[in-house]
């Protein structure tokens, strides 16, 4: 194991010795705070259900996260294209994201229903500001000698786009998905606490009202190796469609 | 033949930074424009390019009014500008993509050339790979496979060191010779000016204090390499004409 993998999981592995000799010697009241171990074996106790909840919670965020980021991708598009567009939307992109979302879930269940909706309307509007955002300033960041270059060239509007904005806004789009990845997995998890049948959030309800607190940090536990999964999966991609990027990497 | 015929051109605030100038270029002739930093080369070029409209005056391509109209003519930027996205290869293959032709048949004709620029062992590298002397040269390959009859060349050897910049200018000179190519190069180095192009044209003033630039003459280097050559049998570089011209360069642009 390299040594820049050593010194964090080391760091992990201390925080939770301590966290668990804290607990059993007695520091911290049980009730209140569940040694790591009684977390895992909540966890391995409850695994069935648990999958299940996640398998829900997992669904509204991948939904979500695709609608959000193909919005996303489409506003940064339009704004890009139409500097008015840019002028008249970014004010209203921005102030969208100042709205609490936990103000907004309670709204989405009266209006959609307890059902998939409403959380995944919920993902979507917090995963596309990210990419919007980040994509956006991506495509304004072209140098302009590539965009007269182009045009010597007799390039289109979309050749240009294709061939140079694209693919030198890659880095910064990847940059707002894994935000976005993030923001899915608890924005679905918030929408779930404020009403629904399966998911995350709808069973950390149920274990916090019968004081079940290890199962409570279980789930806490399953909903960052989520977060921490999807961010994987746009590390995994990135890889792969952005294979410039690996040779810069490796020269620097 | 390229012609810019009474050009004028102007910044975006109205100030004048090229003030009629006129200038033929005959097909397979290397033009180069000297002048100081500010004095509107590279608007000039930007204008014989299309990239940018003349407050007044025309530019023509072989009798073909092109005044504002990118495309017609290729643009070798001071910065080599490939794009970090895509292969040495696809790189050079751009100008026939964005044309219609296939991804293979473009890959087709670019090889050879870049076998024949010295770059086919790095063709599937990516640009990040290449040094700087190669990166130029896969540069001017793209700007070489637009098809267009005359090449604009905005001082691209300046961002390399001094041996590179020597081999390049010996290469470009072989590449030119040996392709025919209708070249206009904007310089501010005198000596680099001389012996690449043809003919020098200066172009003096100083548009930022507003006296907007004009040519104050030319040179016609070409004939001076073909006596020298006959006379004293030696390269232009060291020869008694070449720091005739030099002294008559330094003279039009006022040192």
């Amino acid at each position: 194991m390299k040594r820049h993998h050593i010194i964090p999981v080391a760091t992990v592995a201390g925080l939770l010795v301590l966290w668990e000799l804290a607990c059993r010697g007695g520091l911290v009241p049980a009730f209140l705070l569940p040694a790591p171990t009684q977390v895992v074996a909540a966890l391995v106790r409850d695994a069935a259900l648990i999958a299940s909840h996640s398998a829900t919670t997992l669904i509204e965020a991948l939904a979500g996260l695709v609608v959000g980021v193909i919005l996303g991708f489409v506003l940064a598009c339009v704004m890009d294209r139409f500097e008015v567009v840019a002028q008249a939307l970014s004010p209203l992109i921005t102030l969208s994201q100042t709205v609490p979302t936990i103000a907004i879930a309670p709204l989405l269940v009266l209006w959609l229903g307890y059902g998939l909706l409403p959380k995944v309307v919920l993902v979507v509007l917090t995963t596309f500001f990210p990419v919007a955002i980040s994509l956006y300033a991506g495509f304004s960041s072209v140098d302009r000698y590539q965009l007269n270059l182009m045009r010597t060239m007799g390039a289109t509007t979309a050749q240009t786009f294709w061939h140079v904005k694209l693919p030198a806004a890659a880095d910064q789009f990847f940059s707002g998905l894994k935000i976005s990845a993030t923001y899915a997995i608890v924005g679905a998890v918030i929408a779930e606490w404020l009403g629904g049948f399966s998911g995350l959030g709808v069973y950390m309800t149920r274990v916090r009202k019968s004081f079940s607190y290890d199962r409570m940090f279980a789930s806490i536990l399953v909903i960052s190796a989520l977060s921490l999964l999807l961010m994987r999966a746009v590390d995994v991609l990135e890889y792969l469609c952005v294979p410039w990027k690996r040779v810069e990497r490796k020269q620097k | 033949m390229l012609e810019a015929r009474e050009l004028t051109l102007a910044w975006g605030d109205g100030r004048e930074v090229v003030r009629d100038v006129s200038l033929r270029v005959a097909t397979g002739e290397t033009v180069c424009i000297v002048g100081r930093s500010g004095s509107g080369k590279t608007t000039l070029l930007h204008a014989l390019a299309g990239l940018t409209h003349p407050r007044s005056g025309s530019v023509f391509l072989d009798e073909k009014d092109i005044t504002g109209e990118p495309g017609h003519i290729g643009y070798m930027f001071q910065k080599d500008l490939l794009l970090t996205s895509k292969t040495v290869l696809d790189n050079v293959c751009l100008p026939l993509v964005l044309r219609g032709v296939s991804h293979e048949q473009a890959r087709e004709k670019a090889l050879p050339l870049l076998e024949r620029f010295g770059l086919g062992e790095v063709a599937s590298r990516w640009p990040s790979q290449l040094s700087g002397g190669m990166r130029q040269r896969a540069a001017f390959a793209r700007t070489y496979l637009m098809g267009s009859s005359a090449l604009l060349l905005d001082e691209p050897f300046s961002a390399l060191d001094a041996l590179t910049r020597t081999e390049m200018r010996e290469w470009f000179l072989s590449v030119t010779g040996e392709l025919g190519l209708t070249v206009v190069m904007v310089s501010h180095d005198p000596d680099e000016a001389l012996l690449i192009a043809d003919r020098v044209v200066v172009l003096v003033g100083n548009p930022a204090q507003g006296h907007p630039a004009t040519l104050a003459g030319e040179i016609d280097v070409l004939s001076l390499k073909t006596a020298s050559s006959c006379r004293e049998g030696q390269t232009f570089e060291l020869s008694s004409d070449f720091l005739e011209a030099k002294k008559e360069l330094l003279e039009l642009l006022g040192d």
